[in-house]
């Protein structure tokens, strides 16, 4: 007879991980970038409808699918995009049901908070985080490939116009469309936001 | 999946929250099914970004996103990292391009072999470059042989400017015992104010003034230490108004140590008996700093403010400088703001 846990109580296993990694590979090896990328389009999701704590909601959903895959075996009858996209919107309305329970008054917010803006610290630090920031640019365009390091450099450069022209001619010297040109740099950005949180998180 | 069913314009809707309810979830859903549209909805995020940092948002696109998308603390993040990376990119490009200018100098200066690598550079180069340089070293010789002519005063003046570009512009400078400035300046005493020609980077309406270095005079013997520019310490510039629906952000280009910002704000409308000026950060609206109750000043067919504020309070990035109008009754209440980029050198 099969036992139930309930849903809470549940913890993702190391077995329930790799089948969870498998079964989002669909069948060819990403090495866990696929994985990576699921991840971070649910971070932005539940971003983007203005949760507090959009990476945990993230893993919830990632957790829900790994239960259900180690309950039925596999998902077969979504996409494991659409899947988790289906989980996601569940674990959101269950959120929004959540934060009405726990609701906090505005003048209950802290005062950072309820100006909309969260200041840790004082204009010393921010100065200190800011100068932390370029530090870690620097070190992590180091890190990437000279072709890599150009492009993310001169991609970006320019207002309006100027940047528009650069774009175009840059694509034409690579030998790509602008929109695919726009994807590579956009990918490098990320990498190297991704390398800069990291390298700032540190101190 | 189609692509044709989504554009720029939609995706940026998408990210301000500006779409139906059914849009949003079927763009929600391509977010996830779609590659290439999660590829280009991160492509938009990061221009839309980019495009508030520069301040080339206005209107309503600007106010979602400071009320929407700037709701979210991550989202802040990503402004903070947009505002750092451009700093960051404009400084490694510029420092690369004079890397390069410096390289063609170095080589040109080199005892052994300087002369051999300038034809090397032009047996090498297409017919169309080395017309220029052959035009280019024609001018130089001409130069030199003015320069010899006149005294042999070239070596000082080649190491007093050193400026990295040749658009490169220092701020209006007096030295300190002669730099405190009164309150206010007076319209009539604008001599380092007047706005420079517009060209096609500031735009017509929006005018910092930076004084060019005047053009040293070959004055000084050869065998002189080269003269040691002061160290200035006031900055100032003229911000005309706002334009509606968008325009590029102006410049404010300071070298490092300067104390003093000053700033000619010029109304678009006078009809406050007095104004009160903030300073803040643009990725946080956070005020660095605020005027008092100030009086605006004749000047041209509206008033205009003048503010002064220590230049220690500002980093490469972007500003904003609000105006208020203060009521009689002591009610303030915004009229616009001036966004600015600086670029400490």
């Amino acid at each position: 007879m099969q036992t139930v846990r309930p849903k809470k109580d549940w913890k993702i296993t190391s077995d329930a991980f790799q089948n969870l990694l498998k079964w989002l590979d669909e069948g060819t090896d990403s090495e866990g970038r696929r994985y990576l990328e699921m991840r971070q389009r649910l971070v932005s999701f539940f971003d983007r409808k203005n949760c507090l704590s959009p990476g945990e909601l993230a893993d919830e959903t990632l957790n829900r699918v790994a239960r259900r895959i180690e309950e039925e075996g596999s998902i077969e009858s979504e996409t494991p995009a659409k899947y988790c996209y289906i989980t996601a919107r569940f674990v959101f309305m269950e959120y929004l049901r959540g934060s009405e329970k726990r609701s906090v008054s505005f003048e209950e917010m802290p005062p950072g908070v309820r100006d909309g803006h969260l200041k840790t610290g004082k204009e010393s630090d921010e100065k200190r985080l800011k100068e932390k920031m370029l530090d870690c640019l620097e070190k992590c365009t180091g890190k990437l490939e000279e072709a890599k390091r150009e492009i993310i450099l001169n991609y970006y450069y320019g207002e309006e116009r100027i940047k528009i022209e650069n774009r175009r001619s840059m694509a034409e010297k690579l030998g790509i469309t602008v929109n695919a040109l726009s994807i590579r740099a956009c990918r490098i950005r990320d990498k190297l936001e991704d390398c800069v949180g990291k390298c700032a998180e540190k101190d | 999946m189609n692509t044709e069913e989504y554009d720029n314009q939609a995706i940026t809707d998408y990210l301000l929250g500006d779409l139906s309810e059914t849009e949003t979830e079927h763009f929600d859903e391509l977010s996830f099914i779609d590659d290439d549209f999660a590829d280009r909805l991160g492509a938009a995020e990061k221009d839309l970004l980019d495009a508030y940092v520069r301040g080339e948002l206005s209107g309503e696109t600007l106010e979602k996103f400071e009320t929407f998308y700037l709701a979210s603390p991550l989202r802040r993040q990503k402004v903070e990292f947009a505002e750092s990376f451009q700093v960051f990119a404009e400084k490694k490009l510029a420092d690369s391009r004079g890397q390069k200018v410096l390289m063609a100098a170095t080589k040109t200066g080199e005892s052994r072999g300087g002369l051999l690598s300038v034809f090397d550079l032009f047996r090498n180069s297409k017919p169309i470059m080395q017309a220029g340089f052959a035009a280019l070293l024609l001018l130089f010789l001409g130069l030199g042989g003015w320069f010899l002519f006149n005294n042999l005063k070239w070596p000082s003046r080649v190491k007093v400017d050193k400026t990295p570009t040749p658009q490169e512009t220092i701020p209006a400078t007096v030295p300190t015992a002669t730099a405190e400035p009164t309150t206010e300046s007076s319209p009539g005493n604008k001599e380092d104010k007047t706005p420079a020609p517009p060209t096609p980077e500031t735009g017509p309406t929006r005018t910092p003034v930076q004084e060019k270095t005047p053009a040293l005079k070959p004055s000084q013997a050869p065998e002189k230490p080269p003269r040691i520019p002061p160290k200035p310490t006031l900055a100032s510039f003229v911000l005309a108004p706002p334009v509606r629906g968008g325009g590029q952000i102006e410049e404010m280009s300071f070298p490092a140590g300067t104390e003093t910002i000053a700033v000619e704000l010029q109304l678009e409308l006078d009809d406050f008996p007095a104004y009160r000026v903030s300073l803040t950060d643009r990725s946080g609206g956070k005020s660095l700093w605020q005027s008092g109750r100030i009086k605006s000043k004749k000047s041209g067919e509206n008033g205009s403010l003048n503010i002064r504020f220590p230049a220690k309070l500002l980093q490469n990035g972007i500003y904003n400088l609000r105006v208020s109008g203060l009521g009689e009754n002591g009610t303030a209440e915004e009229m616009s703001s001036y966004p600015f980029r600086v670029v400490i050198k």
